[in-house]
């Protein structure tokens, strides 16, 4: 891992796993992982075991389901799938993190202007 | 709710999820190796590669268990954990737990009395309903009704469904060989149907009972009665039973729970009001008439009426009985020339269980009382408090160890409350103990009581009580217990684990605020100390040889002669007889007999009494306490004649009347240096005639006119010159009085088989009932001070322990510098004693203000006699001896401090 890759910031983790599995449909736990390592180009520092508590939180909140299943390689895994309150919660989630972020963007550049 | 019960559903799945998450894990780390493997890994490189962008494995599956099942399944491990940190330091549990558990037993104690005599709804049908009448006037509201009266009440209001009159009498019960004294209730035939009572066997009164005069002789008695004299035998009703010499008809037994409308007291026997002018010849009819006024009114309200309309109607219904009976409700009072107005004052249930006039009494008694195991309560809590601080601190180290294995802090605080709550739990269980062990003391320490009077007070711990002192306790615990956690658990892990001097400047405000906790138990120890000093001081002056009169070797019997059979002469004769039969047995000195009870001592007040050479003012009453003593009282009793003589054997009927005074009726009466002796002083005999008694001699004061104030004017009548039906044969033994009971009681009953077997004791056994009220209390406020003693000790004690644990280094170093052993004990026990010195003024101030209120008019008798609220050498001697505790208790951890050998010390840590 190198110096440069950044730290999984708080509450995002949840948005990339409910992203990831809006975009690819149901995943098990190393694909998710691997998805968002993959979407980030390798830039975040992100241990693998943290992705569990987090599924286990989305699940007890009901915005995903898992199953029991088969994996590639043919390994008994927990696939997990989107619920439709899941997909209704990230519409919501994605406008408010756009609005955060169109903010908090205009800030950074107001310090660009005025040095 | 919902969230509880999906935590309980999270348990039940929780050791499946488990298992999930770790075959997902263990599916997630192959799948990555397999990945690195295609990418040329060996196997074994790809497995350590894998497992190292997964992170910990463990924190992993620690962090998904912790999102399921939450706080209730740690509960149980957290319980589990406390109780082996518990037993790891027995002493301080021990400690905490017993000095929660006093706090809790006392005070459920005596809430449990208080709610048996006073918030406890008496048991009948819907006593919301009930209310009581009371007839008097703007000085005396809570008077009684006479007969005449409670029936015009009765078929004048419009607000209840029935209005019953009852009267309390005492009743001599059985045949002539087992005649007993028994408390009962003379009552309306509607009595039993208003208060909603079903008989437990036959029937109750009914309206017919009481009709006419004398007609129904019936009568119902008590559960108590019926199993006690009885043995239970079902086949009663229809018996006749003797009542004051009257065949009765018994026709019911009433049931279990009901003794009778008069709280603590039970009643026995119920008979109609109709039958009194029967079952009392010596009043007759007049019982019956607006001249006597002996009636308590109970009444139901119908349903819908509130308590304010009732008290409208009776408002109403005492201005229309003003105009229609003035000869009763409206009457010119002769002695004062006033008039003097009846009205009725309504008052609910719930407010009559003490009778109104009582009320303020028992309820600043029973306010002190409460106010004082409270205080008990206080201490202990702080004792906690100062005991969990302090172990809160030597934990810090364990908590930040555990912090830095990766605990997070809710966890911890959830531990430690876990702790609390078990301590708290064990506490409350103990204190149950104490309480129920409690009670039954309070129970086994009542005096035996006088003839006829059973207590009927129905005592059980209240659950209310257990509740409140166990939530008081525990909430304690988990504050005190939980601030040095979340002070810890908030603080920079690694300095603390590296350094203790961080340690030692962070716990420097907590070491104030266990000073604070001394201070405050210091001063509040002191507070319950001097109180509990100061009433056993006025107590030591009631003791019956402080009285100033002979109470060593004395029986007392109390004896009633009914009136139709003794009139003037036969009382006279009896007098003589009884004084001469028991003269003459054998270890019997001399025989005094007084008129009345010993509990009427104080003599009965007389009105109209004139003095020779006094003008009384316009205003003034000349209500002048008397009573009646036969030949030679004064002599027998030890009391010392300061001037003129004693009533002897020639102040007999037919010889002039003779009065000897006290002490303070000359100071009263006469200017100084004139002796009442040869004046006269007139008292009113009757409605017609007027006596005139001639002073023959002035008696010392003694206070056995008056336990508990100061002596008031005061005269003594010769008995042989009067006809009175109560009185007391006071004899006077030889040796141990209590050998000679026997004897006097045969004695009484060969002069007549027919008098009711009445109270016999010694003086003295009389003297611990009268003072029991007091004597109570100041064990009870001894007690508590003896708690709050020890609890102040122990807390001083362990403050100063641990202070001493906590500066071995320091002291060390010192040692090492060349202190010398005197100048560490010095310097520890000083500065131990520094919050306690603060205490002790603290405790002084709130003691020279609080202790105003035992000798304040709060209390009908104040509870402080003799002995002043702010006694310098009470203040003095039990702040010395507080004083010298907190030292011993400062000492001896100190001097163990000064043994510490410095190179030891300087290793620890």
């Amino acid at each position: 891992m190198s110096a440069d890759k950044r730290d999984v910031q708080h509450g995002s983790l949840a948005l990339m796993i409910l992203k990831t599995l809006e975009a690819l449909g149901p995943l098990h736990g190393y694909r998710i992982a691997r998805r968002i390592e993959q979407i980030s180009g390798n830039q975040l520092a992100m241990n693998q075991g943290t992705l569990y508590p987090s599924l286990l939180k989305l699940e007890d909140a009901g915005w995903i389901r898992s199953d029991w299943g088969e994996s590639d390689s043919g390994r008994r895994v927990k696939l997990y799938t989107l619920t439709r309150a899941g997909r209704k919660y990230l519409r919501v989630a994605e406008s408010d993190w756009e609005r955060t972020t169109e903010i908090v963007a205009r800030f950074m550049k107001i310090q660009e202007e005025q040095p | 709710l919902r969230s509880l019960f999906s935590r309980l559903r999270g348990i039940v799945r929780a050791r499946r999820s488990d298992r999930d998450v770790r075959d997902q894990i263990a599916a997630h780390l192959e799948e990555a190796a397999d990945e690195y493997i295609r990418e040329g890994m060996s196997p074994e490189e790809a497995a350590r590669a894998a497992r190292l962008d997964f992170g910990g494995v463990n924190t992993a599956e620690e962090a998904s268990r912790d999102v399921r099942g939450g706080w209730l399944r740690d509960l149980g491990k957290d319980l589990g954990y406390a109780v082996r940190m518990l037993r790891r330091s027995p002493a301080v549990a021990a400690v905490a737990v017993s000095s929660i558990a006093i706090g809790i037993g006392a005070n459920s104690a005596i809430f449990s009395i208080a709610d048996a005599m006073l918030m406890r709804p008496r048991p009948l049908a819907n006593p919301h309903e009930i209310v009581e009448l009371f007839v008097g006037d703007r000085r005396q509201p809570y008077e009684t009704s006479s007969h005449p009266s409670y029936v015009d009440l009765r078929d004048r209001n419009e607000v209840f469904t029935g209005l019953a009159a009852y009267g309390i009498r005492q009743f001599r019960f059985g045949n002539a060989n087992e005649v007993e004294q028994v408390w009962g209730e003379a009552v309306s035939g509607n009595y039993f149907d208003v208060l909603g009572l079903r008989a437990d066997r036959g029937r109750m009164l009914s309206a017919a009972d009481d009709l006419t005069p004398g007609n129904s002789p019936v009568v119902v008695i008590s559960n108590g009665l019926w199993r006690r004299r009885f043995n239970s035998d079902p086949h009663v009703i229809g018996q006749a039973v003797s009542i004051n010499g009257r065949k009765l008809t018994l026709i019911g037994v009433a049931p279990p729970q009901y003794s009778g409308m008069i709280g603590g007291v039970a009643s026995e026997v119920w008979v109609p009001t109709m039958m009194m002018p029967v079952l009392e010849p010596s009043r007759g009819q007049a019982i019956l008439t607006r001249h006597s006024r002996w009636l308590m009114l109970v009444g139901r309200l119908k349903a819908g009426t509130t308590l304010e309309q009732a008290r409208a109607h009776f408002d109403l219904l005492s201005r229309e009985m003003q105009t229609a009976r003035p000869e009763e409700w409206k009457a010119l009072r002769p002695e004062t020339g006033n008039i003097r107005e009846l009205f009725v004052t309504v008052a609910p249930e719930r407010d009559t269980r003490m009778h109104p006039g009582m009320r303020e009494g028992v309820y600043a008694g029973i306010a002190l009382v409460v106010a004082i195991v409270n205080l008990v309560l206080l201490i202990a809590c702080m004792n906690l408090a100062s005991i969990l601080l302090a172990r809160g601190v030597e934990r810090r180290r364990e908590i930040a160890v555990r912090l830095a294995l990766g605990a997070g802090r809710l966890r911890i605080v959830r531990q430690l409350l876990a702790e609390n709550l078990l301590l708290g739990l064990i506490a409350g269980a103990a204190g149950v103990v104490a309480g129920v062990a409690l009670l039954n003391a309070l129970l086994a320490s009542l005096p035996a009581l006088p003839e006829g009077i059973r207590i009927a007070v129905d005592l059980r711990l209240d659950w209310r009580v257990l509740t409140y002192t166990a939530a008081f306790s525990t909430l304690t615990g988990i504050l005190f217990g939980l601030y040095p956690a979340l002070q810890t658990s908030r603080a920079d892990v690694s300095t603390m684990l590296k350094n203790d001097a961080s340690a030692v400047i962070g716990g420097y405000r907590k070491s104030r605020m266990r000073a604070g906790l001394i201070v405050a138990q210091v001063a509040l120890s002191l507070l319950l100390l001097i109180g509990a000093a100061l009433v056993l001081r006025s107590l030591e002056r009631l003791r019956p040889t402080r009285l100033g009169f002979e109470t060593d070797n004395v029986v007392v019997a109390m004896v009633s002669l009914d009136a139709p059979r003794y009139d003037r002469a036969r009382s006279q004769g009896f007098y003589r007889q009884i004084s001469e039969r028991i003269a003459a047995l054998p270890g019997v000195r001399a025989v005094s007999l007084v008129q009345g009870m010993p509990g009427d001592f104080m003599g009965q007040s007389r009105r109209g009494t004139e003095i020779e050479g006094y003008q009384a003012a316009a205003d003034e009453r000349m209500e002048i306490d008397a009573t009646f003593v036969s030949a030679h009282y004064f002599a027998n009793m030890r009391i010392p004649i300061e001037e003129g003589r004693e009533i002897d054997g020639r102040d007999r009927e037919g010889a002039p009347c003779v009065a000897v005074v006290n002490a303070a009726f000359r100071r009263r009466y006469f200017p100084p240096g004139v002796s009442p002796v040869g004046k006269h002083l007139t008292k009113q005999e009757s409605e017609k005639s007027i006596v005139s008694c001639e002073i023959i001699g002035v008696a010392r004061d003694e206070r056995w006119q008056s336990l508990t104030s100061e002596p008031r004017p005061f005269y003594w009548l010769a008995i042989d010159q009067a006809n009175r039906q109560r009185l007391s044969v006071l004899v006077h033994t030889e040796g141990d009085p209590a050998g000679h009971i026997t004897a006097v009681s045969h004695a009484v009953r060969e002069v007549d088989p027919n008098l009711p077997a009445g109270d016999i004791q010694t003086l003295r056994a009389y003297f611990a009932t009268t003072a029991y009220p007091f004597r109570l209390l100041g064990v009870l406020l001894a007690a508590c001070g003896v708690m709050a003693l020890l609890l102040a000790t122990i807390g001083i004690y362990g403050s100063v322990s641990y202070s001493v644990a906590q500066r071995t280094r320091e002291v060390g170093v010192r040692v090492a510098l060349g202190a010398m052993r005197n100048e560490i004990v010095t310097l520890i026990a000083g500065q131990g004693m520094i919050p306690v010195v603060w205490g002790l003024a603290i405790g002084l101030g709130l003691s020279l203000v609080l202790t105003r209120v035992l000798s304040s008019a709060l209390f009908d008798t104040p509870l402080l006699f003799g002995v002043s609220a702010t006694d310098p050498l009470t203040f003095a001697a039990v702040t010395a001896a507080l004083a010298v505790v907190a030292l011993v208790a400062c000492g001896v951890p100190a001097l163990r401090a000064s043994k510490v050998n410095a190179v030891d010390a300087l290793r620890t840590e």
